[in-house]
């Protein structure tokens, strides 16, 4: 709502938020008010440090007992959970996930599942961001010729089903059983969405009076698109490049559980959710983590993106409350509504 | 606007072109179509190769196969599966059938439901409803579809086949639903606490009491509506009607709407004799007829603005005819249980319908395809209508913060008008050009739902036949879902220009 006569409280806010601060600090400011946002930052940060430090990174020791292909020969409790809760804090257990039909810890498998998700994760979405940037920028910064042909280009990348480049990618490239090269693909295909978005930026952008005076004192093309439009650009591209994450998490998860994706020996959220769905019936805690895990990540990662679309477009914030302000800025702000 | 049609499918051509001889040569790639031969041990093994490979061509490389399977296609002839010899345009029929039976039923309901609660959502921001929509639609957003549909195949299907096996619903059960339901009024209801606390505690005790009573009088295993209750169902549309579209001052409408409620009632004792013999295209045809007869009534009772009082009348009139044959239907329902191929176990987790179902008459085999549909349609609107809601909810909120609601409530419209008239429609643009888009990619299947729910539609198709590299099938999906999705395109640029005066074509 467009507030005509400002009340004290809308003065104050503004003040709150702008005053002498960079962009960056007015976005984080605006992002730690977030709550959801914060609290899933929180979350994913814990979870991650847990997924890593747990069964530990290729040659660093994590400090788990099992590894994820480690096989007990003594299956504890029939392979139940041993995670509980004994009045003050969780104990662990000797399978705090319990154990699956042939005695393999679930926790430690759970944990390099999540631990190939989140590589994947970031692979694709460096990658999807980089080009879907640079083919946008291109695209709507000449606009014409160039545009056209790329978009063209885009469009005949979102007809094309994802998981038929995945299979190909998996027989040829070994993409199945490296996670690295199964990232980079689909960062190689997931990029069209935000393509759209940043040339639709660009195209605004580019009329703009910094962009002539950038050009009138002497600035080359390239140095306009990314050193003077791209910094204004910043929001769209991180809030949707978030998003993007979240998306490839599911996705790459799905794609695993077709077997078009990452396949055994090694280990991903999706493939283990394929491999048991079997045993529902007999060990259903098999299927709960993995999902849980997929769950967390996808969960915490949408909200932080939407706490930064908040940050970065404050049209559509939320509102704190009065209280929620200091008492000396609204009081200053009444004396400058007063005057 | 004929010129921007014309250009626009000129270079959809093209990209047709680029994109089906791109998908040509990964499809081609993406196995071996000889596997299954190579493996084996029969003794023609070598002749059974040759005649494959001369068959499918495959001595010759895929960038130049591409142009023979062009050539049979441009002749509208898409080639035959390999492995079965059936002509890929029969598969392709038949699987399309199947997908748009599960996809669009699904999709039209995800898209009314997700309407429906963004717009509440909108109306009651930064209420604790508001919040609560907003958290499940981000935790529906999450959820992994194929988790979900393992979930509910693995339990919900034993879990409801359970429970109607033994339909009593226990009394603890009874008063949480009531108070979730409860709860859930009251926070959509908005407006003083205490109008709130009335509103949803008369939702919560009327939930508890009802369902008490069908638990208690063994509804679940033989359900039916009756005149009575399809008396009352019709009165609650035809207010809801009347209270959206013109208002309870408007008297004409009102009128119209209880007359065709009355109209209503009084067809059901006639109904139940039509109904045994009603099939799906009668009961099609009927429909039209009740919405017709509606829109008559409408126009009768008349006025300066029949148009109004019509179209209540139309949708009173259609919502009528969905409870007889709903009531109907709910007669048929203990007849199906206990037949022998279904034995008290209902809900279906695998495939379409039950294979060797006696007496496959319309209304028994429409409750099978039901209760075979329950469960992935659950699992497709779970995850598709978060992106709506969330959509619904954005443009709603944008759409009354602009400046032509203010001065529709400043001139002194009732709020009911400034939300449906000025606010509803104007923010239904956005999504009203996703539609489009969306409904094209309904063709290309749920993928996922239908593998794990033994659906043979078209995503099914797609990756059976992309695990045997049956490039053929895989190349008559790709044409069927890339034109369509092309078209859905063009659809959705032309409706933005047209709902949506102030966007002009170049």
């Amino acid at each position: 709502m467009t507030i005509d006569n400002p009340t004290p409280e809308a003065t104050a806010l503004a003040a709150n938020d702008t005053q002498g601060l960079s962009l960056g600090k007015i976005v984080w400011g605006r992002f730690v008010r977030h709550k959801a946002a914060m609290i899933s930052a929180v979350v994913l940060t814990i979870t991650i440090i847990v997924v890593l430090s747990s069964i530990g990174v290729g040659p660093i020791p994590g400090w788990w007992i099992w590894q994820p292909n480690d096989i007990d020969p003594t299956i504890v409790n029939n392979g139940h959970p041993t995670l509980a809760w004994d009045g003050l804090w969780f104990t662990l257990g000797d399978h705090p996930f319990g154990q699956d039909p042939i005695g393999r810890d679930v926790f430690a498998r759970t944990m390099r599942g999540a631990q190939v998700s989140l590589m994947v994760m970031v692979i694709m979405g460096v990658i999807a961001t980089v080009v879907g940037v640079v083919i946008g920028a291109f695209s709507g910064f000449y606009r014409g010729r160039t545009d056209f042909i790329l978009q063209r280009g885009t469009e005949i990348f979102i007809a094309i089903p994802t998981i038929v480049v995945t299979a190909v990618i998996g027989r040829h490239f070994g993409a199945s059983s490296n996670p690295a090269i199964f990232g980079i693909a689909l960062g190689l295909l997931l990029w069209p969405g935000l393509t759209r978005l940043v040339r639709a930026d660009y195209l605004s952008l580019r009329e703009r009076e910094f962009v002539d005076a950038a050009r009138v004192a002497g600035a080359s093309d390239r140095g306009i698109m990314f050193r003077h439009i791209l910094p204004n650009a910043m929001g769209v591209i991180i809030v949707n490049a978030t998003l993007l994450m979240a998306t490839a998490t599911i996705l790459e998860a799905a794609l695993s559980f077709l077997g078009f994706g990452i396949q055994a020996p090694n280990v991903s959220l999706g493939n283990l959710i394929n491999e048991y769905q079997n045993s529902f019936s007999t060990r259903p805690w098999l299927f709960w983590w993995p999902g849980f895990f997929i769950i967390v990540y996808a969960l915490t990662i949408n909200l932080i993106g939407d706490g930064l679309r908040d940050a970065f477009d404050p049209r559509q914030r939320r509102i704190p409350k009065t209280k929620e302000l200091s008492k000396e800025a609204i009081v200053k702000a009444e004396r400058e509504v007063a005057e | 606007m004929l010129r921007f049609i014309t250009r626009r499918m000129l270079t959809a051509v093209g990209v047709l072109f680029a994109a089906t001889y791109l998908f040509y040569i990964l499809a081609a790639n993406a196995g071996d179509p000889l596997q299954d031969l190579r493996g084996s041990s029969q003794p023609n093994r070598e002749e059974l190769i040759a005649a494959r490979t001369a068959e499918l061509h495959l001595d010759v490389n895929p960038f130049i196969r591409y142009f023979y399977w062009l050539a049979a296609a441009l002749h509208g002839d898409l080639g035959k599966d390999y492995k079965t010899g059936q002509d890929v345009s029969s598969m392709l029929g038949d699987a399309m059938g199947q997908t748009i039976k599960l996809v669009g039923f699904a999709s039209v309901a995800a898209i009314v439901l997700g309407v429906l609660i963004g717009i509440i959502s909108a109306l009651r921001q930064y209420t604790g409803f508001d919040y609560g929509i907003t958290l499940m639609t981000f935790l529906m957003y999450s959820l992994p579809s194929f988790w979900v549909a393992v979930l509910l195949k693995q339990w919900g299907a034993i879990g409801f086949n359970d429970f109607l096996a033994d339909p009593v619903i226990a009394p603890l059960s009874l008063i949480v639903i009531g108070a979730v339901m409860g709860i859930v009024v009251g926070a959509a209801i908005g407006g003083e606490w205490k109008r709130r606390l009335m509103f949803g505690g008369i939702a919560g005790a009327m939930t508890s009491i009802i369902l008490w009573i069908m638990s208690a009088t063994g509804w679940f295993s033989d359900p039916g509506l009756g005149p009575v209750v399809i008396l009352m169902l019709g009165l609650g549309i035809a207010s809801i009607a009347v209270f959206l579209i013109s208002g309870f001052n408007n008297k004409r409408a009102l009128y119209t709407a209880l007359t065709v409620v009355a109209v209503g009632v009084i067809a059901y004792f006639p109904m139940q004799t039509a109904f045994i013999y009603t099939s799906g295209l009668v009961a099609f045809v009927s429909l039209i007829g009740f919405i017709a007869a509606g829109v008559v009534v409408g126009f009768l009772w008349g006025g300066p603005d029949k148009n109004v009082s019509g179209r209540i009348g139309g949708i009173v009139g259609g919502f009528m005819y969905a409870f007889l044959w709903l009531d109907f239907i709910m007669g048929q329902w203990k007849v199906y249980t206990e037949t022998p191929a279904i034995n008290g176990r209902p809900i279906g987790t695998v495939g379409s319908s039950t294979p060797d179902l006696s007496g496959s008459k319309y209304w028994i085999s429409t409750i099978d395809s039901f209760t075979h549909m329950v469960l992935p349609i659950t699992a497709l609107i779970l995850i598709s209508l978060a992106s709506y809601t969330r959509y619904m909810r954005g443009s709603m909120l944008e759409v009354m913060n602009y400046d032509y609601v203010r001065t529709a409530r400043a001139k002194g419209m009732p709020e009911r008008t400034v939300v449906m008239r000025h606010g509803f429609r104007n923010a239904l643009i956005p999504i009203a050009t996703l539609i489009p888009l969306d409904l094209a990619g309904l063709f290309g299947g749920a993928i996922i739902t239908e593998t794990i729910f033994g659906w043979n539609g078209m995503g099914r198709l797609f990756v059976d036949a992309l695990n045997t590299v049956n490039v053929n099938v895989l190349m008559g999906y790709f044409l069927v879902t890339g034109i369509l999705l092309l078209i859905g395109n063009i659809i959705a640029d032309v409706l933005y220009v047209l709902l949506d005066p102030r966007i002009r074509v170049e």
